[in-house]
């Protein structure tokens, strides 16, 4: 498996001030983050091709000449504290944004001739044949006796709704930048003859699949729905070898394919595998015999009073607090559907995920 | 005329000369023409004529500069204080060379009111800028943002409008907004 990032998640990740009192992030600043922190872990997965950095600084220093302009005031003063403030946080993103390419991910020779031939000979007509046949919204036609615009809404909905089919959803053609990274994209996959899969990270709509929307954005009744086409991506992916998703997505199934799984009783998956989707707890003596099933809200206050449990299997969060408890009670298991991050280096109880155990 | 590549050059035999015989406080004053130099054509840059994109590069560069230049005096200081002469010293030297790279671009803004070549100055003045801020030359960003008298409140705005502007370059946009 190997994951390249696209511009806009290296942007979005990059994007970020936190001092004292003040947070300001770019708005898909969490999920790129997780992304990073998974790669800085696992380096070896990451791909952030020259052309992506290079378009991800050109991006900032774009948006930051308009935002001086936008901010530029005739008075010289604030004119002087305008630049010293866009200098500061320029640097402090391209600081950010060069640790990720330097840490999170590895560096593949590109040969731009070739690229370019995928580019325009392969990329191009293929996508440029595909644009031909999809839409960019869905705009149901209602006649214009049916007045009020909470009707107008109402009806919209049912009819989209009753549709057998959405239509393929696209924004039209990409740019030349996101060609350039789809034909890289495109060698990368080649290079490894189809051995490993390859994704494309990004929150751009012309790499990953795209959110089915009623309306133009001129009209007042936009909205999206929450389906998801994915008809070209799939199409992208059928043909040139590489798939793109949101980072979360990606970073989901790296997860899954990267997590080791650790052996514990039988028992215990027996009873994650039936918890799952509950909210309910259930405690194991060392015997691993069921001493009790609760409902999880329950399980804080039954753990302080109760004695000789060995293992805790719940539908819910491991956190410190649950820790704290099972450390002074000597539970060996706490099994869970996720553990939170804040949790503290742990030595004596073991933390588990429901899909990180096998029996 | 002030030349900065030449206040570079002399700067750089004044850390020779103090890696021979070691460091002289009164003699480190010759920074301060430097130091207030650039303070003063951070001002000129901006009172230009130039595009808003040749004031930014050349803005940037004259700030690294005056703020390399303050840090080493002070380092230089105190490496005299505290014996450390040699490391400060070679440190100081190896950063002159990016330092005078920049100063070419400068001197050529104020001689000839013009940038030859914007990208390679924002090159070069990043190279400079990493290079003193690994080598602890450079102010902390706190240091920064209250010399420059910047409130939290400018920051934040300054950020959310970049934040707006780089939805519009790139075209995404947060659809659960």
């Amino acid at each position: 498996m190997k994951i390249i990032v696209e511009t806009s998640v290296l942007i979005g990740a990059c994007v970020f001030w936190k001092r004292k009192d003040l947070l300001v992030k770019h708005c898909f600043y969490d999920e790129c983050n997780e992304l990073f922190e998974f790669l800085r872990d696992n380096p070896e997965l990451g791909i952030i091709t020259k052309t992506v950095e290079n378009e991800a600084k050109n991006v900032l220093n774009k948006a930051v000449i308009d935002t001086i302009r936008q901010t530029y005031f005739p008075d010289i003063g604030k004119k002087l504290k305008i630049m010293t403030l866009q200098h500061i946080i320029t640097n402090h993103c391209f600081d950010r944004l060069e640790n990720f390419v330097e840490e999170c991910s590895t560096r593949l020779p590109i040969n731009t001739k070739e690229r370019d031939k995928i580019k325009t000979e392969e990329i191009e007509p293929f996508l440029r044949e595909m644009v031909k046949n999809t839409v960019r919204y869905i705009q149901p036609r209602i006649p214009s006796f049916i007045k009020g615009t909470e009707v107008r809404g109402e009806l919209t909905d049912i009819m989209v709704e009753s549709l057998p089919a959405k239509g393929v959803i696209y924004k039209g053609m990409p740019a030349d930048r996101d060609l350039a990274i789809m034909s890289e994209a495109t060698m990368i996959y080649r290079k490894y003859e189809g051995k490993e899969r390859v994704y494309v990270a990004s929150k751009d709509n012309h790499f990953i699949p795209n959110r089915v929307q009623i309306g133009s954005y001129l009209s007042g009744h936009m909205k999206y729905l929450n389906e998801l086409d994915s008809t070209v991506r799939d199409k992208l992916a059928e043909k040139f070898g590489f798939i793109g998703d949101d980072p979360l997505k990606i970073l989901e199934f790296a997860v899954k394919k990267f997590e080791v799984k650790k052996e514990v009783p039988k028992q215990i998956v027996k009873t994650a595998k039936e918890l799952e989707g509950t909210s309910e707890a259930v405690l194991l003596n060392k015997n691993m015999e069921q001493i009790e099933r609760l409902p999880v809200s329950e399980l804080m206050e039954k753990l302080q009073e109760i004695k000789d449990i060995d293992t805790v299997i719940f539908d819910g969060v491991i956190t410190q607090r649950l820790v704290d408890i099972a450390t002074e009670k000597n539970i060996r298991y706490l099994v869970a559907a996720r553990v939170s991050k804040e949790i503290k280096q742990q030595l004596q109880v073991n933390l588990l995920t429901f899909t990180g155990i096998e029996g | 005329m002030y030349s900065y590549v030449k206040a570079c050059a002399d700067i750089r035999r004044m850390l020779r000369d103090f890696l021979e015989r070691g460091i002289e406080v009164t003699e480190l004053d010759l920074m301060d023409r430097v130091i207030k130099s650039s303070e003063i054509d951070q001002v000129k840059i901006l009172n230009s004529y130039l595009s808003l994109v040749e004031q930014r590069a050349l803005f940037g560069a004259t700030r690294n500069v005056h703020n390399i230049i303050k840090v080493m005096k002070e380092k230089l200081k105190i490496a005299r204080e505290t014996h450390e002469n040699p490391t400060t010293l070679e440190l100081s030297l190896e950063i002159m060379q990016p330092l005078s790279n920049v100063a070419t671009y400068i001197d050529e803004f104020m001689i000839h009111r013009k940038v030859e070549d914007v990208d390679k100055l924002n090159e070069l003045s990043r190279i400079l800028y990493k290079k003193a801020n690994y080598f602890g030359f450079y102010q902390d960003i706190e240091t920064q943002l209250k010399d420059a008298r910047i409130t939290e409140e400018e920051i934040k705005t300054f950020v959310e409008k970049l934040n707006e502007n780089i939805e519009l370059e790139m075209e995404t946009q947060d659809e659960t907004s």
